[in-house]
Order: C-alpha cells, then structure tokens, then sequence
C-alpha cells in the first residue's frame, strides 16, 4: 500500500503540475514505456474530472431551484399586484363600497334617471309657504326646469352593531329622486302631485327593520325581510301634507349590522 | 445579462452567479428536448451537461462564440441528446436534417466524465467530503487531518487513499457495466 500511494501522490502531482524539473523529466521518461502509469495517469485524471463535474452539478442543481423559486416568485408577484390593483379598482370605483359606509362620510345625493320610468307629467310645482318659515341650507336659486328644482342635502350616516345612531337629513326641492343612502340601500322617493298621491320605497338587500315616523308623531313600522317596502297613499300622513304643504318624515331602518336613522324633508314649491 | 457578462463571471470564478443566469435559457431547451422524445429529467441532465461544457471551456480558454450563447447551449443540447439516442439505439434520425455546426465536444470524455461523476456520487458523505476538500478546493492533507478529525495527517492521507480506490473500482465497474451493454 506504501508503493501505491506514493504512486498515487507523483501522479497527483503530475496532473496539478507540481513537480519539481528533475522529477518531471523521469516521470515523462517512464510514462512513454509503461503504458500501465500512463493509464493510471488517464484514469487519474478523468476521476478528477468526474469530481468537479459532480461538483458542478450540485451547484447546477441548486441554481435551478433557485430559478425556480424565482420565477414562481416572480408570476406570484405579479398576481398580487394584479389581484391588489384589482382589489383597488374594485373600492375606487365600487358605488357602494365599503369605505363610505365605514368613515360615515356623506354619500353622493343622486338623482337618477328614474324620472323617464315614473310617470311625471301630472307632477305639479306647489308653492311651498312653510319654506319661508324653515329655510333651506342649501337652497339655491330655482330654475325653470325639474331637475335643477331639486336641492339635496343628504348626511347619512351608517354605524356598525354598536347601535351608533346617526341621522341623515334630506331637503330636497322637488317631488322624485333616488337616493343613494348607504351600502345597497337606495331610498326613492316619489312625491304627490297633489295631497292624495305618493310613493316611497327603501330598496335594498339585508333590511330587517323599517320604521317611518313622521313629524307628528305618527309611526308606521315594517318589520319584516321584506327588501322594498313601499309606503302608498293610504299609508302616509295625508293631512300632515295638505297642512303645510310639504312632507317630512323620519325612517329608520335597520340591517344585520347597522342600524340608521334618517330624515326625509321634501319641501314643494311654486 | 449580456452573453459576454455571463463569461465574464465564469472567468471571474463567480460560476454560480452564472449558473443562475444560464437557466433563463433553459424553458426553450427543454421544451425542444421534450417534442424529440426526451423526459423532463432527461432534458434537466443534458442541460446541465452542456452547461458543463461551455463553463469548462470558457474556464479553459477554448471557447470563442461566434454565435448567441442561447443558440450555442441549444446546438450543444441537439448534439448531445442526439448522442442519447443513439446510446439508446433509438432512431437519431430525428436530427438527420439538423448539420450543426455550430457547437461540438468530445463526446466520448464527456462519457468517461460522467461515468466517474456516477462513481463518486457511490461514494459515503465522508469519503465525498474528504476527496472533494482534496482535489476541488485544493486543501492539503494536514488541513483535512485537522478537518476532519484524523489523529495524524497520515491517517488522513490513507483514508484517502481507500475512498480514491474505492472510486476506481465503481469508476472501472461503470465502465465494464458500459461495455457489456454494447455487445
């Protein structure tokens, strides 16, 4: 084993070219004679060469995983930033996200086009004497035409199961509108044309419980699941209306996790 | 990354920065192999052989690029799959149309290479640990007693000795499996 291991050292010096001149030549002398050293020699160095091919591949194969790894970091990247934009556009540009009904900030009064699917043309613009008497906030100069009669001051405000009470107060000048008061809930009013007509409508998933109380004190209360409930003729305060010839009333409604109260004032005038 | 920066960090000894890099390439290769009958694993092990190839002879100073470093690895890639197939007396015919000259190696060292690569990958975690401190990140024997716990420096010396012959035999076992499967 002596002999072959100091034969084995030569050739490790042979092959990694270590070996002093005078030994040099005498090994290279002997290598053309013994074919058996110089296939020892061959063997040697293959080996040698199968070790750093072994160690190649094991960077190799730890590279490809960590290519791997990227690129499903990378698509997994991407689909969060995609589902995040996603999730973005959705609160931005949602009607009723979430947003508004959290930070209790005043939706947007809109009056939509439902004019063109109730019939409106016996609506009738009544001079509204009360009006002198309760001035509107927002009461702008009023034009000839419907739409720019009607003045909406809508605060609403929506709470959680914490029983926060909170109010929306509506004026409006003008007799119809759909008003957006919180999350999937749409209050449309329809006003009377004169004391004997009216229609008004709290639409939208969830509701529990409605109340409408008007200014006199008179109460009228659902309190069922129903998703839209309509107030006709017969049930509101005909001769509250025929007195001061406008319409107020306070409605409450209450969803699974909110409870809100708000106030309807429709002021009629010339 | 450009081709020349890639050589650059296999010059600089920075392989597995390269390596990394190298494997953007990699998708199209595969895919290729694949629709000409090789499995994915099959694809994986001709890839990282043709990686091989080109660092070591980047490494050596025998490589000059006449063409993209992605064409090369795929020229390489076709050569050697073509060389699998034939080993596997399949029909390489499916290359007949292909003259690449592109790329070449030799096929039969790279044969030898991988047999010996198989005779190590044999080896016990201890025998692999002590050769590879040897003959891969050049220790000296004195360090690899201390390492790896010897009492002496010669009894480092022949515990390497055993594992190195160890090896040849499987290398030389390997090789004689080899040549009675061609006749």
């Amino acid at each position: 084993m002596r002999a072959e291991l100091e034969e084995i050292e030569k050739i490790e010096l042979y092959l990694s070219e270590g070996m002093n001149p005078a030994d040099l030549q005498s090994f290279e002398e002997e290598l053309k004679t013994n074919p058996v050293l110089r296939n020892k020699v061959q063997d040697q160095q293959i080996l040698v060469e199968g070790l750093h091919k072994k160690v190649f591949r094991d960077a190799a194969n730890t590279a490809f995983k960590k290519y791997k790894l990227y690129k499903k970091l990378r698509w997994g990247g991407i689909a969060v930033v995609c589902i995040s934009l996603l999730i973005l556009l959705y609160l931005l540009f949602h009607p009723n996200n979430e947003q508004t009904e959290e930070s209790g900030a005043i939706p947007n009064s809109e009056v939509s086009n439902a004019d063109e699917k109730i019939n409106i043309a016996e609506a009738k613009e009544i001079s509204n004497n009360a009006m002198q008497d309760q001035p509107l906030q927002n009461k702008k100069n009023t034009s000839p035409s419907l739409s720019d009669e009607r003045k909406d001051t809508v605060s609403e405000n929506a709470a959680k199961t914490e029983n926060i009470q909170q109010n929306t107060n509506k004026k409006i000048l003008g007799w119809l509108g759909i008003y957006e008061i919180t999350d999937k809930i749409k209050f449309m009013g329809v006003s009377s044309n004169s004391s004997e007509k009216g229609e008004f409508s709290l639409l939208g998933s969830g509701i529990i419980k409605t109340t409408i109380t008007t200014l006199n004190g008179a109460q009228w209360a659902f309190d069922d699941a129903k998703t839209s409930i309509k107030i006709a003729e017969e049930n509101y305060p005909v001769t509250w209306i025929e007195k001061d010839q406008s319409f107020s009333f306070k409605m409450k409604y209450e969803k699974r996790n909110h409870k809100c109260t708000f106030n309807y004032e429709e002021h009629l005038e010339e | 990354m450009s081709d020349q920066e890639i050589i650059s960090l296999i010059q600089a000894d920075k392989q597995n920065h390269a390596l990394l890099r190298l494997y953007k390439h990699y998708p199209g290769v595969e895919h290729f192999l694949i629709m000409h009958g090789a499995s994915k694993e099959e694809a994986q092990d001709i890839y990282q052989d043709a990686l091989y190839v080109f660092c070591k002879k980047v490494k050596e100073g025998n490589l000059t690029l006449t063409v993209q470093l992605n064409t090369y690895l795929y020229s390489i890639c076709k050569l050697m799959w073509k060389v699998e197939l034939r080993k596997k007396n399949k029909n390489a015919l499916l290359f007949s149309e292909i003259q690449d000259e592109t790329a070449n190696y030799d096929s039969e060292e790279l044969e030898k290479i991988s047999r010996a690569e198989k005779a190590w990958e044999s080896l016990g975690d201890k025998c692999w640990e002590i050769l590879k401190a040897f003959y891969h990140e050049g220790m000296s024997m004195a360090k690899i007693a201390m390492k790896f716990s010897f009492s002496t420096e010669k009894s480092a010396k022949n515990q390497k000795y055993k594992c190195l012959e160890k090896a040849k035999l499987k290398y030389n076992e390997l090789a004689t499996q080899n040549y009675e499967q061609l006749f």
